[in-house]
């Protein structure tokens, strides 16, 4: 009898949760004071992309974007505290779709640019969603959305690339193939 | 042939979602600007710039009895103590003509805001704080009274302090989410500016950006207790990023006779070079 083969591998999984922590590590080991709302996307998108990019299949920017979620709000890093955990997941869900959408062909610049650049706003249309939701006047959220838009498409653009160029390196290297390796489990 | 086919629609596909980005950037900066120019004109929910009063009575004290204002954790009221429960505090707040800047002179004019009080019959003690929202999100800083930095200005009046009673006041909601509303509007009908004190960055920070001075080039400032019942301060700023929407808080320790008068005037004054 075979036995059904889950979706994603034991090292998949693996890959996939140390992205996800690399993500909470970086937004809370790396502060930059650049004073700029979404600075902070020139990190974080880089682990999230690898993983998507390693992986290569639905569910993976998701599931890696869900435990960077699920620490980010168990330790209360952020602002939202809990409710962290929708944001990021929601970034996770874009990176995978808009991924998806271009064949994970991650190991391209532009590419990594448009990926990483819609993941880290949506993150903050999700973010400023949330905070409506808790009664912060939407006056206060509109005087800063265009600055706050611009910004986190830069660096997450920014971050984006600097994921591509990795992800090529690591893919002429051999270190990302495209077949599925040897069976962990 | 098949591989410059799937090409082609990849390079479509980029240009068509950086077009999106790109027109999502331009209404959300479209959003931004309409929501500044509606600011400026209506006052909205947030208030003009300017405050057209500047003398101010009992009745002008919104919010107390109580013994912290808004920030993070609750802060004490009278600097150099660490919050005594017992105390009883009412608070009034006003804007502020001009908003301090400490940074790059290449970018803005470097100065303090003077503020120029006049108190008549004060009752026990009045201590000043200010509150500024950041430039760039909904967040707040203000005056560091306790520690290394701090600063802060108390008048202590020529009047005893007395309780009386004050059904009409209740306490600011908070402490670190806090909606209040400045006294400095008058006239029937008009709106006073309304703001919502946030304080989400944790303990420690938003405390050490706007500071209490009698000399403005000691931009750290100090803190002083006075019984001077006319003088001036300056309200100075430190560090790199902008603040905005300047508001000054009043709180007395006790209720105030009807007599009670306390007239503000602020304006900018730039750094001498």
């Amino acid at each position: 009898m075979s036995k059904k083969k889950p979706y994603f591998s034991l090292h998949e999984i693996a890959l996939m949760s140390l992205c996800g922590a690399l993500i909470f590590v970086l937004k809370v080991a790396l502060k930059i004071p650049f004073h700029l709302p979404g600075h902070s996307g020139i990190f974080w998108v880089i682990p999230l992309l690898i993983g998507v990019a390693v992986v290569k299949k639905p569910g993976s920017g998701t599931y890696v974007g869900f435990v960077s979620g699920i620490l980010a709000a168990f330790f209360g890093t952020e602002v939202l505290h809990l409710f962290n955990v929708f944001d990021y997941t929601a970034m996770g869900i874009t990176a995978d779709l808009v991924s998806l959408g271009f064949s994970y062909r991650l190991e391209n610049p532009v590419i990594g640019f448009v990926v990483g650049a819609t993941s880290n706003i949506v993150k903050m249309v999700v973010n400023y969603s949330i905070q409506l939701l808790f009664g912060v006047q939407a006056t206060f959220i509109l005087l800063g959305i265009g600055l706050a838009s611009v910004t986190h498409l830069v660096f997450g653009g920014l971050g984006g690339v600097i994921a591509a160029l990795i992800i090529g390196r690591l893919a002429r290297a051999g270190v990302i193939t495209d077949d599925e390796g040897p069976p962990a489990d | 042939m098949r591989s410059r086919g799937i090409e082609r629609g990849l390079s479509r596909r980029i240009v068509v979602s950086v077009l999106i980005l790109g027109v999502f950037v331009v209404v959300a900066v479209a959003l931004q600007l309409t929501a500044e120019s509606l600011y400026q004109e209506e006052g909205g929910s947030v208030g003009p710039d300017t405050p057209d009063k500047t003398t101010f009575s009992w009745v002008d004290f919104r919010y107390g009895p109580q013994s912290w204002r808004p920030y993070n954790e609750p802060l004490a009221i009278y600097s150099g103590t660490e919050g005594i429960p017992e105390d009883e505090w009412y608070i009034m707040f006003t804007r502020l003509n001009g908003t301090p800047y400490g940074g790059n002179p290449l970018l803005e004019r470097r100065g303090s805001v003077k503020v120029g009080y006049v108190f008549e019959d004060l009752a026990g003690r009045a201590a000043f704080h200010v509150y500024a929202a950041r430039p760039d999100e909904p967040q707040y800083l203000t005056n560091r009274q306790d520690g290394y930095g701090k600063n802060g200005y108390v008048v202590t009046g020529g009047q005893p302090y007395y309780r009386d009673v004050t059904d009409d006041l209740a306490p600011i909601t908070g402490p670190n989410h806090a909606y209040i509303t400045t006294s400095d509007q008058s006239g029937i009908g008009s709106s006073n500016g309304t703001y919502y004190l946030r304080f989400d960055k944790g303990q420690g920070s938003g405390l050490d950006a706007l500071h209490f001075t009698t000399d403005p080039a000691i931009k750290k400032g100090q803190i002083t207790e006075t019984t001077r019942q006319e003088g001036s301060f300056y309200i100075t700023h430190t560090g790199g990023s902008r603040v905005k929407d300047l508001l000054l808080m009043v709180a007395v320790n006790g209720t105030q006779p009807d007599s009670f008068r306390l007239t503000l005037n602020s304006s900018f004054v730039e750094d001498r070079i």
